[in-house]
């Protein structure tokens, strides 16, 4: 039980500070952010500086909630739902053979190309946010007195 | 049973704090936006000049030595010192993109004559990235020469700095 609870904690840390990271470094730039969005030809034009001053956020709050434990079951799913999404993108955008940086870590569109390895990365992120989610429901199942969760499980 | 029950039940309470997690984000994305000096205009006009996003407008090589030739034009260097140092277009200033902070007045005080940005060659972002930045600052008239300083060079135009 309390080795989950560690797991799960562990688990919170990688991917609230990623989150976390990532949203601080789009919250200072919006307009480098904006560009990052467009360059991956996705979005309609109008869509694109809404996204890149609301979306920031999000990310910054869903870290904030995993590093610190509260709405974690709603924040790891958010955080899935997000890194769904930019594996979507990612893949779309190497397979048309685009030529352009990630904006995920960093704003600047001079920084390294998107490659296969970066959907990797993300699919690795995203396999640690279904396991939050996953672990998140497994431990609200087994109320603290309960020694042996598979006992609780049990019809 | 109780296990499929309980994945409902925290799917459920899940989707309602990541509902409350985006609202509370696009809230505080929308205010910070609309008090921030550098905030991106939200609602843009197909050709306006606002958008944070819009391509910027190019301008070629025999336009910019026109323009150059009747001292019509500021030019702004995006590479880096060492490059500038080495040669540079005549009177051009040497501004990256993040650092236009100190340099804005300047910019500023010389609206009228059209900017134009370059770096080394088509290659290389930094010319379009600071004509974004500029834009975003409120200097619309801003255009990129996209074949860059080697173009320049290259073509026997004059040049200025230590090789």
């Amino acid at each position: 039980m309390s080795q989950m609870k560690a797991i799960s904690l562990v688990a919170r840390l990688l991917i609230g500070v990623t989150f976390l990271y990532a949203g601080i470094v789009h919250i200072a730039d919006p307009s480098g952010f904006a560009q990052a969005i467009a360059a991956y030809r996705i979005l309609p034009a109008w869509a694109i500086n809404p996204l890149a001053v609301s979306m920031p956020w999000v990310e910054a709050l869903t870290g904030l909630s995993l590093v610190g434990g509260r709405k974690t079951s709603g924040a790891s799913l958010l955080a899935s739902l997000m890194l769904t999404v930019f594996a979507a993108a990612l893949t779309a955008s190497l397979m048309r053979g685009l030529d352009i940086s990630c904006g995920c870590f960093t704003t600047a569109p001079e920084a390294e190309k998107i490659t296969w390895w970066y959907l990797l990365r993300d699919i690795a992120l995203l396999t640690v946010s279904i396991a939050i989610f996953s672990l998140e429901a497994y431990l609200s199942s087994s109320p603290p007195e309960s020694q042996d969760p598979a006992t609780k499980l049990k019809p | 049973m109780a296990a499929d029950e309980n994945i409902r039940q925290v799917l459920g309470k899940g989707i309602w704090q990541a509902t409350t997690l985006v609202i509370i984000g696009i809230i505080f994305g929308l205010a910070v936006n609309a008090l921030r000096l550098d905030g991106l205009p939200l609602f843009t006009r197909a050709g306006s000049s606002q958008t944070g996003i819009k391509p910027i407008e190019k301008i070629s090589l025999p336009d910019v030595f026109q323009l150059y030739t009747r001292k019509k034009v500021v030019f702004v260097d995006t590479r880096d010192p060492y490059d500038f140092a080495q040669g540079h277009i005549p009177r051009a200033l040497n501004i990256q993109p993040g650092t236009t902070g100190a340099m804005i007045d300047a910019l500023r005080s010389s609206q009228g004559k059209p900017i134009i940005t370059y770096c080394s060659g088509p290659d290389c972002p930094l010319a379009e990235k600071l004509a974004q930045e500029l834009k975003t600052l409120g200097i619309s008239d801003v255009k990129v020469m996209t074949e860059g300083w080697y173009a320049w060079q290259n073509s026997g135009y004059p040049v200025e700095g230590n090789p």
